[in-house]
Formats: C-alpha cells, sequence, structure tokens
C-alpha cells in the first residue's frame, strides 16, 4: 500500500515537472529527463554526453533520443559529428547564432522550452540537443521514416485505376496524398490527440473548396477529444461522428490516396491517423458507402451498371433470410404453387422449425467467416471449401437443412462479399440477423417494421451537419449524377451541393472543349 | 456545422401524398363509389377542384402571415388560450385518426395475410413502429417519405396498369352515377381525402421558402387527384357497379385479377407490400402530429416516456371498437363532427380572423410580424 503511495507521489511529482521550463544548468535538465524516462529500468532512451568547443571555450552538451524511433545516421553525421569534431571560431556570433547558423547540418530544427513539449518531441522520435549555458534545447527532426512497403490496398482492391495504398507512416501517407491531389491549397492541419499518447493527426482539406464551416466543425471535435490513447483511425470515428450508437458507420475510411483526393476535391475532410493505413473522410452520407474507388476509373454506363447489381446485393444481404422465412412461415399463398409444393415436400422430412435452420447456418456462416479471417491465407481457403461441404452437403444429406435454405444462405454470403465498405458489411450482418427474427415474428409485416423504422431514423441523422440519406433531394442539384446513377464526366459539373463547398462548380459547362461542335457531350 | 435542418419540396410533397395514399389503398374506392356510384371520376374532379379553390383563398389569406404557424396565428388572433385551443382540438383529431387507422389497418392485415394472428398482436407492430420512428423527428419522417412514396405510388401504378385487361368502359355508365346533385351535396365530406391539408400550416418552418408551400400544395392535389381518379376508374371499370359499393379492399381485389401466366402469378404481393409501407409511414407521422400538438398544448419539451404512454394510449383506445364496420362508423361520425371542422374550417376562421385584426391595427400587425421572423 505504501509503495502504491510512493509511486502516486513519485508520478505526481513527475507531471508537475512536465509543465516547468528547462534550466540552463545541464546536469539539471539531464537529473529531471533521467527521472521522466528512468533509464535505469527500461531500455531505449539514450542521453550522449559529449563536448562542444566553440570561442575557445568547451560546453557540456547531451542530446536525448529514443533508440530505434530516431535515425541514427541522422544523429552521427549532422549533431554529433559537427558538434564533437571540430574546434569553432566565430567571435562575431554567440553561442545559440553559431549553433543555429553555422554548426547544426540538420534540416528541421526547433527552439523548445517547456519540458512537456520536449517529451513529446523525444517520444515522436526528435532528438533533443541540451547544451549548458542555454535555457532552451533544440529539436531536432531526426524520426526514422522506415515504414511498410507501399502496396496495393488491402481491403479495396480496385481492377481498374490506381493500385497504391497507404501505410502505418503518416510521412509516407502525407507525400502520397500530395502527389494525387498536386495542389498548393492542399492543407494539412496537425492535430496531436491522445494526452498520453500524443498521436499525430492530420486533419486535410483542400482551403479554396472546403466549407469552412465543416472544416471548423471537424477540428473543434479533433481538437476537443479527452482520451488518454489514440491508437488507431477506427478508435477515432467513434470518438468524432454524430451518432455514437448507431450501428451504420458515419464515416468513410479507406485505404486508396485516389479516393480521398476525389471526396477532398469535392470538398470534404480527411483524417489522417499516424500508424493506421486507413484515412477517414467527412461527412459521409448513405450513398457514399455504396461507391467503390473503382467508380470513377471506369465508363458511366459500366459504373451504373455495376452500382444497381451492388444495390440488388444490398438488399439480398439483408432481406433474402428474413423474406425466406416470412414467405415460408407465414405466406404461402403468395409463393407459386409449384414452389410451394416443392418446400412443403422438403420441410417435411426436416426436424427443426425454419427459424432454428436459418439461424444455425447463418451463425455457421459467420463462424467460417471469422476463422477464415484469423487463419493464415493458405489455410483461410481450405476453410472455406471445409465449410462449405461440411456445413452444406452434410447437413442437406443429413436432413437437417432444405437444399433451398442453402441456397439462400448462399446468395446472402455472395452479396454481402459485394459491399465495397468493410463496416457497412458488417453493420448488414447483424441487421440480417435482426429481419430474420422480425419475419419469424410476423413476416412481411414484421420485416417492413423493421426496414421502415430504421429508414426513418436513417434519414433523421447528420454527419457533420449533412443529413446522411442525402439524395434524391435539393441539396444534390444534379441527383443522378452520382447516386446510384454515374453520369459522365463531362455532365457532372457540380460538388456535392449539400457540402455546400466554396466553389461548386467542378468542370466547366462544357468540358469536351476540342469538340468543335461546342456541344455538350458531342 | 452546416445544419441543413429544412427538407426538400420532393419530400415534403411526397409526406403530404402519403396522406392520401393512406387511404386509397384502403377503403377510399368503396368510399367514392357509395356516394357517386358509377361516377366516381366525377367526385374525384370535384373535391380536386374543391380543394384547389381552397388552397387559392387559404394562401391569399395567410400571404401576410407567411413563415408563421398557424398557432402562433391563433396567438395573434385571441391570445393563448385560443392558440391552445385550437392545438387541443387539432390534438384530438389526430389521436382519433390514428386510432381508428391503427384499428382499420391492423384489422386489414388480419383478414388479408394473418387469419389466425390477434388483431392485437398485428397493432403492436404498429404502435411500436410510431413510437420507434416518431423519435426520429419531423425531418426525418418527412425526408423518409421521399424514398417510400414513389415505390408506393409505384405499387399502386402496377396494380392498377396490370388489371386493364379487365377494365370495360360500359361499365361506367350510367355516366353521372347517383346523380350530380347527390355528387355534390353528398360528396363534400369527402374533402378529407386531401388530409394532407392539415399538416399544411406546420410545414412552413421546414420549408426554405415558405411562398413554396403554395406551389407544393398544387403538386400534392395534382398527383392525388390523378391517383384517386385511376384508381377509382379502374375499380368502377374492373367490377360491376353494385359490386363495387360492397368491395373493402378495391386495389386488393384489382391486384387479385392480375394474370401474368409466368412465375408471379400472384401479384397481389404487390398490393400488400405497399399497404405495409403506406400503413407505416402514415401512421408515424400521425402519430409525430399527435404529440407535436400534444406539446404544443401542454407547452412541455418532447419526452420519450410521454411518448410512450400516448403510443399505449392509442393502441387501448384502437381495440375499442368491435370490429371492422364499427371502425368505419366511427370514421363517419368524427370525419363529419370533427375532423372538417377543425381541419378544414378552422384554419379558415383563424386566418380570417387574423386578417380582420390586422386590418383594423396595423401597427400591433407590424409589431407581431417583427417579433416572429
Amino acid at each position: 500500500m505504501n509503495n502504491r503511495i510512493a509511486l502516486r507521489k513519485k508520478f505526481k511529482k513527475i507531471e508537475k515537472l512536465k509543465k516547468t521550463c528547462i534550466s540552463n544548468n545541464l546536469q539539471d535538465n539531464i537529473n529531471m529527463f533521467k527521472e521522466i524516462y528512468s533509464p535505469k529500468i527500461t531500455i531505449g532512451t539514450v542521453f550522449r554526453e559529449f563536448e562542444l568547443s566553440l570561442n575557445n571555450n568547451s560546453y557540456r552538451c547531451c542530446a536525448i533520443f529514443i533508440e530505434g524511433l530516431s535515425d541514427s545516421d541522422s544523429i552521427n553525421d549532422n549533431i554529433l559529428k559537427p558538434l564533437m569534431i571540430k574546434q569553432y571560431n566565430f567571435d562575431n556570433l554567440d553561442l545559440a547564432q553559431a549553433i543555429e547558423d553555422k554548426i547544426l547540418l540538420q534540416g528541421n530544427i526547433d527552439n523548445k522550452e517547456k519540458i512537456e513539449e520536449i517529451v513529446i518531441d523525444i517520444n515522436a522520435g526528435n532528438c533533443a540537443l541540451f547544451i549548458d549555458t542555454l535555457s532552451h534545447c533544440y529539436i531536432c527532426d531526426v524520426k526514422q521514416n522506415e515504414h511498410r512497403t507501399i502496396s496495393t490496398p488491402i481491403n479495396e482492391v480496385a481492377i481498374k485505376g490506381p493500385h497504391s495504398g497507404f501505410v502505418e507512416s503518416i510521412r509516407a501517407n502525407t507525400a502520397l496524398l500530395r502527389k494525387v491531389v498536386n495542389d498548393e491549397n492542399l492543407m494539412l492541419e496537425k492535430i496531436e490527440i491522445g494526452k498520453r499518447s500524443n498521436t499525430t493527426c492530420l486533419m486535410g482539406y483542400i482551403s479554396n473548396i472546403a466549407n469552412p464551416k465543416i472544416v471548423d466543425d471537424v477540428r473543434n471535435r479533433l481538437k476537443n477529444i479527452s482520451i488518454d490513447y489514440l491508437l488507431d483511425s477506427g478508435q477515432l470515428e467513434q470518438l468524432i461522428e454524430d451518432h455514437p450508437l448507431l450501428t451504420m458507420p458515419q464515416t468513410i475510411s479507406t485505404e486508396r490516396p485516389d479516393k480521398i483526393a476525389s471526396h477532398l476535391s469535392e470538398g470534404r475532410v480527411c483524417i489522417m491517423v499516424d500508424n493506421s493505413p486507413y484515412v477517414i473522410v467527412v461527412p459521409c452520407t448513405f450513398w457514399d458507402l455504396f461507391h467503390s474507388a473503382e467508380d470513377y476509373s471506369i465508363r458511366f454506363q459500366h459504373a451504373t451498371f455495376i452500382r444497381l447489381i451492388r444495390l440488388v446485393a444490398y438488399f439480398c444481404s439483408i432481406f433474402l433470410p428474413g423474406i425466406y422465412v416470412a414467405l415460408t412461415n407465414f405466406h404461402v399463398s403468395l409463393l407459386p404453387t409449384d414452389l410451394l409444393f416443392s418446400i412443403a415436400a422438403i420441410k417435411e422430412s426436416l426436424p427443426f422449425p425454419l427459424l432454428i435452420e436459418i439461424l444455425v447456418m447463418e451463425i455457421s456462416l459467420e463462424l467460417i467467416r471469422e476463422a477464415g479471417a484469423r487463419m493464415p491465407n493458405s489455410i483461410g481457403s481450405s476453410l472455406g471449401i471445409v465449410g462449405a461441404v461440411l456445413l452444406g452437403q452434410a447437413s442437406v444429406d443429413a436432413h437437417l437443412v432444405s437444399p433451398m435454405l442453402i441456397l439462400v444462405v448462399a446468395i446472402t454470403a455472395i452479396s454481402s462479399f459485394a459491399t465495397p465498405n468493410y463496416s457497412l458489411a458488417f453493420t448488414f450482418r447483424i441487421l440480417r440477423f435482426v429481419y430474420i427474427i422480425l419475419a419469424a415474428f410476423m413476416g412481411f409485416l414484421g420485416i417492413l417494421f423493421g426496414a421502415i423504422t430504421h429508414l426513418v431514423i436513417l434519414c433523421s441523422v447528420y454527419s457533420f451537419g449533412v443529413p446522411y440519406m442525402v439524395g434524391f433531394n435539393r441539396y444534390n442539384k444534379n441527383p443522378f449524377t452520382d447516386t446510384v446513377v454515374l453520369a459522365p464526366n463531362w455532365l457532372d459539373e457540380f460538388r456535392p451541393p449539400f457540402l455546400n463547398p466554396l466553389n461548386l462548380r467542378k468542370t466547366s459547362h462544357i468540358a469536351r472543349q476540342w469538340d468543335s461542335n461546342n456541344k455538350k457531350g458531342k | 456545422m452546416l445544419n441543413q435542418k429544412f427538407v426538400s419540396p420532393f419530400a415534403i410533397v411526397c409526406f403530404l401524398i402519403s396522406f392520401t395514399l393512406s387511404q386509397l389503398i384502403l377503403s377510399l374506392p368503396i368510399i367514392y363509389s357509395r356516394v357517386a356510384g358509377t361516377a366516381t371520376y366525377i367526385l374525384s374532379i370535384y373535391l380536386a377542384l374543391t380543394m384547389v379553390l381552397l388552397i387559392i383563398i387559404i394562401s391569399k389569406l395567410y400571404k401576410p402571415f407567411y413563415g408563421i404557424d398557424l398557432f402562433t396565428v391563433a396567438k395573434y388572433v385571441g391570445g393563448n388560450f385560443f392558440s391552445k385551443i385550437s392545438s387541443a382540438l387539432y390534438c384530438i383529431v389526430f389521436i382519433l385518426l390514428t386510432t381508428l387507422f391503427l384499428r382499420e389497418v391492423s384489422e386489414t392485415m388480419k383478414i388479408l395475410l394473418f387469419d389466425t394472428t390477434s388483431t392485437t398482436i398485428i397493432s403492436l407492430f404498429f404502435t411500436a413502429a410510431m413510437i420507434i420512428g416518431c423519435s426520429a423527428g419531423f425531418e426525418g419522417i418527412v425526408r423518409a417519405c421521399g424514398y417510400i412514396v414513389p415505390i408506393a405510388i409505384l405499387g399502386i401504378l402496377i396494380t392498377i396498369i396490370f388489371s386493364t385487361n379487365y377494365w370495360d368502359v360500359n361499365r361506367l355508365y350510367p355516366l353521372l352515377g347517383h346523380g350530380i346533385d347527390n355528387i355534390l351535396l353528398y360528396g363534400f365530406p369527402r374533402i378529407s381525402t386531401y388530409l394532407g391539408f392539415i399538416y399544411l400550416f406546420d410545414l412552413v418552418n421546414y420549408v426554405e421558402k415558405s411562398e413554396e408551400l403554395n406551389k407544393m400544395a398544387f403538386i400534392y392535389i395534382g398527383i392525388s387527384f390523378f391517383l384517386i381518379t385511376i384508381c377509382v376508374l379502374a375499380n368502377t371499370m374492373a367490377f360491376a357497379y353494385p359490386y363495387t359499393d360492397s368491395n373493402f379492399f378495391a386495389l386488393y381485389d384489382l391486384a387479385k385479377l392480375t394474370n401474368l401466366n409466368s412465375f408471379f402469378l400472384r401479384s397481389e404481393i404487390i398490393y400488400i407490400f405497399t399497404l405495409m409501407i403506406v400503413a407505416f409511414i402514415f401512421i408515424i407521422s400521425m402519430f409525430y402530429g399527435t404529440l407535436n400538438f400534444l406539446y404544443k398544448t401542454l407547452n412541455i419539451k418532447s419526452n420519450v416516456w410521454i411518448n410512450i404512454a400516448v403510443g399505449i394510449i392509442i393502441f387501448i383506445l384502437s381495440n375499442i371498437p368491435n370490429n371492422l364496420m364499427e371502425v368505419f362508423d366511427y370514421y363517419n361520425i368524427i370525419n363529419s363532427s370533427l375532423v372538417l371542422p377543425v381541419t378544414f374550417a378552422l384554419p379558415f376562421v383563424i386566418v380570417g380572423l387574423a386578417n380582420i385584426k390586422r386590418l383594423k391595427n396595423r401597427g400591433n400587425y407590424e409589431k407581431f410580424i417583427s417579433s416572429n421572423n
């Protein structure tokens, strides 16, 4: 107990210490930082002490950095070598000026006095350089920039279109984004979230397109998050969305730079989180979750066709099992006679009620899916085959479930894979069970009870001030250009009006100006 | 935050049309047939023209008060008491209409789909839907109408188009049905077909430009007129006259006529689907109206527990009629004694009196307008 109290006291003292500024005595500063980093207990923090000779005087110096996080080559070449090897003589310059202007070769340096800020920088991989007699320290940007190689996005594969995806390094991600957007008006504001983790987040927007009200709203929400550790963008999504209890995703989360660039060009705001390959885009509407990155790289007719197929897939993945339950349990009179007879004949030999059958099959499917996701790739595919053969064929042979049900479950599963947004697909998986149970209670009435109340609730939801179900209404002046139907590029003249962008027009009235007839689309 | 609280004109028109659809899919064709005989189309034209006239008059009267809801105008006319009385009357009308519709639709569901299920269980589902749905607020309900109503209209049109094989123009004779005098006299109470009028004065807060409300009202009347006319015409032409007087589910009967000689042999599912979606959205809208007027009358803020309590009261009240016929009887009584005077006459009285007061005391009027804008 006493130990606990002593520890608490110690940490309180350190917290107090962090609020203060460094002194001009190097040894005091080193002691202070040793107390904060406890190098005797834990490894990693390097306290490199050395001497600098300047104007026939020698000054004790100390470089503090974290091994592995900082680039040791940069530290050696740009900080230690210039300071340690030579003897400098600049009569007309004082110590601070000489170091800043003549000695340090580091490109990005900053002066800091507050211990709290210095600690944040050291934790981020920078090197803090302390020099005796100076009441500030130099923060040299020597972060190690090692990251996973930029590769194809894992969860958003596109056949046509760019193949690069974001990685875990925020620096690499900003470079990727800047390369695609290539606009000096792209603003990337740094906001640190997490009282302890101080995770770097970047809020990106195109300053002369995005509505300042939306930008302010996003900034305000990000700056007012009180959390100890922010580890991933998925965590951040839940902290900034308007309706955290809703199952539907209210932000767009993507690992594709081209998709982010497209959204930014519409006037939206993106949020990058360090150590996360997923970038968040807000505001988000229901129809945005329905689009895939590839839609804009293929011909508009093809994209429209694919979207219609996706709409059918959405419908099947949510409602199909429920409709099957409703039709066979409640509304048999609505089935064609031949089909009715065949269903009735199969039902005769089955021991369980339909609800149990379908729930068992759906849960089994979820089990296979979950197991497949956790397995290594090579075993994952075998698991799928085993699952399909064992659960499907064997259960039909054993007269546990009807072949019709297997067909329904299979179509539902395939449909759910056609959903381009992972979070949305997850929502549909949950909703499917809700609709099965509602259908088992009251048939079509139950399904429509769920569907209508859900729709009404979704229609009342806002994402950063934009109605979630915005689509075919006045805020979309050209409703058929980018909801279900994708219009050709030369017809898609405006940015989404519901975002109220500073510049509404994105394409000239006549986009195909090379056309001598000068008529739209000709 | 952008906070786009306004609702699109498209969604508002759809919302108003849902009031017509809710009657159309149930007993409207039989009611028209009973009043007009084979001349249901004349009744439809007569009521639409009357509605247009009413809208023109009320919009002229309302012009000095654009952007202000009816109860605020009532407050200007007769103070707080008159405003409260008006909203209380509206609240009573909404409670009664919601109750009767809940019972009517539950009975219809039971007859058409759930013959072994108790009406109370079916009512419970609708009650739950209205309690959950109204929590979304007015914007949510109206926007949802923007998605649901076009589907419902499509469903009705498909039902009617598929029945064209069975139409016989000779069934329209005698062309004047029960006679023009009967239609004009006894048909007028059927103006309640355009029940959407009841909400018109509450929509001013959700429209960007109040002047647009007029336009929306005319579009609403136009589309409703079109749908009513083709439905009653289809009913009259598909079935011989005395039968049209007694078939309670005219559209259902029309749907059952369809024979496409293919997989979708039984196309009545389209009707049932339409009936269900319209019933759900209508009952949610009506319940929201009930609560809205209740809160206005009592001058209190929205509360979940009050919503649930009122929902349960409506559910209990809906079980009072012994059968569907009794529901129709109550409908007739309420329609003539309460719905018409409150929803169609009261707004004219309030706005008329407000105009008289405005002309008498301009200073007071300008003060009132500036305080409400």
